[in-house]
């Protein structure tokens, strides 16, 4: 009896430990959108990525499962909010191919061999590379990969900016209590 | 206080995506070096992509709309762009104006891209829908 009540007590502590990462997600990429980086006209679409945050923070503090649950939350609740089919597509894309890659480096992360900022560099770089896959398998064309270069370059900038910001929370908060318990 | 500092690793990681930025450079001769003649409105629904082709050397603007969205597109000197839209992040409004075959615009929200073909491409007939 008390094994079923902590698991339950666990489930619920983790889905509203998951529910708060979703909303902190969802007020960032609402910020983001204040934001202006219209001066870079090469690179069309380039964002800070601040909304990815909460996803890599729940992949590598919390699980892999938590992880995919943020994320999938945050794309399906932006996709309503702020955007279209064709936009959902996009982030949906994505973000299957920065998880993709930010479960894969977990195993080097967690012996401290990278911290966040190789991480989420990469991750920058690739959900760019998975946005743009879509864009051109719904249009039939190649000609959006033709920014691809220049956007793994502006991902891959800013994906090292909000890998130093979550060196920096990560380190602030990964000794409370509320993420102690949960680690693996 | 802060535990975390950047590691080889981290340095390495981000060595290869730049290599991976690298290896993707050839995708730029995507755009041909010639100007060209056509451009081409592709509009996504959920059941199909349809086309429209309009000529870039008569100076004109189109309205386009799509899952709700209106664009004004205009051509210009032979070059196109987004002049205005109703979407919200505006990132068509932004990119840059286009002009060599290969190039694009793309406005997420409306799910239409705007591409400059090359004259020789033989599908210059407008309205011709691709399933």
């Amino acid at each position: 009896m008390q094994m079923v009540l902590q698991d339950k007590h666990n489930m619920l502590y983790r889905l509203v430990l998951d529910a708060m990462l979703v909303s902190v997600a969802l007020i960032l990429s609402y910020i983001e959108s204040f934001i202006p980086l219209s001066f870079l006209y090469i690179v069309p679409g380039l964002k800070l990525g601040l909304a990815n945050i909460p996803v890599v923070f729940a992949v590598y503090n919390l699980s892999v499962r938590d992880g995919i649950a943020v994320a999938a939350m945050k794309i399906a609740l932006t996709a309503l909010l702020f955007g279209s089919p064709v936009s959902f597509l996009f982030s949906l894309m994505g973000t299957v191919f920065s998880l993709t890659i930010m479960i894969s480096l977990k195993k080097f992360f967690t012996k401290k061999k990278l911290t966040f900022i190789g991480v989420s560099c990469i991750c920058a770089a690739f959900f760019n590379i998975g946005q743009l896959t879509a864009a051109a398998f719904i249009f039939k064309s190649l000609s959006p990969l033709f920014y691809l270069p220049s956007l793994i370059i502006g991902g891959a900038i800013f994906g090292i900016l909000c890998g130093v910001l979550l060196n920096l929370t990560s380190a602030l908060l990964q000794n409370r209590r509320c993420f102690r318990q949960f680690k693996h | 206080m802060f535990k975390y500092k950047i590691t080889r690793g981290d340095i390495l990681v981000i060595i290869i995506t730049l290599l991976l930025a690298v290896v993707c450079i050839p995708l730029l001769l995507i755009a041909s070096k010639d100007t060209g003649k056509y451009f081409e409105i592709s509009y996504f629904s959920s059941d199909n992509v349809h086309y429209e082709t309009y000529r870039l050397d008569v100076d004109n603007s189109y309205t386009v709309s799509n899952n709700g969205y209106t664009l004004t597109v205009k051509v210009e000197n032979s070059t196109v762009y987004v002049e205005n839209s109703t979407c919200e992040d505006q990132i068509c409004v932004h990119t840059n104006p286009i002009t060599k075959p290969g190039t694009s615009i793309i406005c997420a929200p409306a799910g239409i891209e705007i591409k400059i073909i090359s004259d020789n491409k033989g599908d210059s007939d407008a309205d011709g829908v691709a399933g």
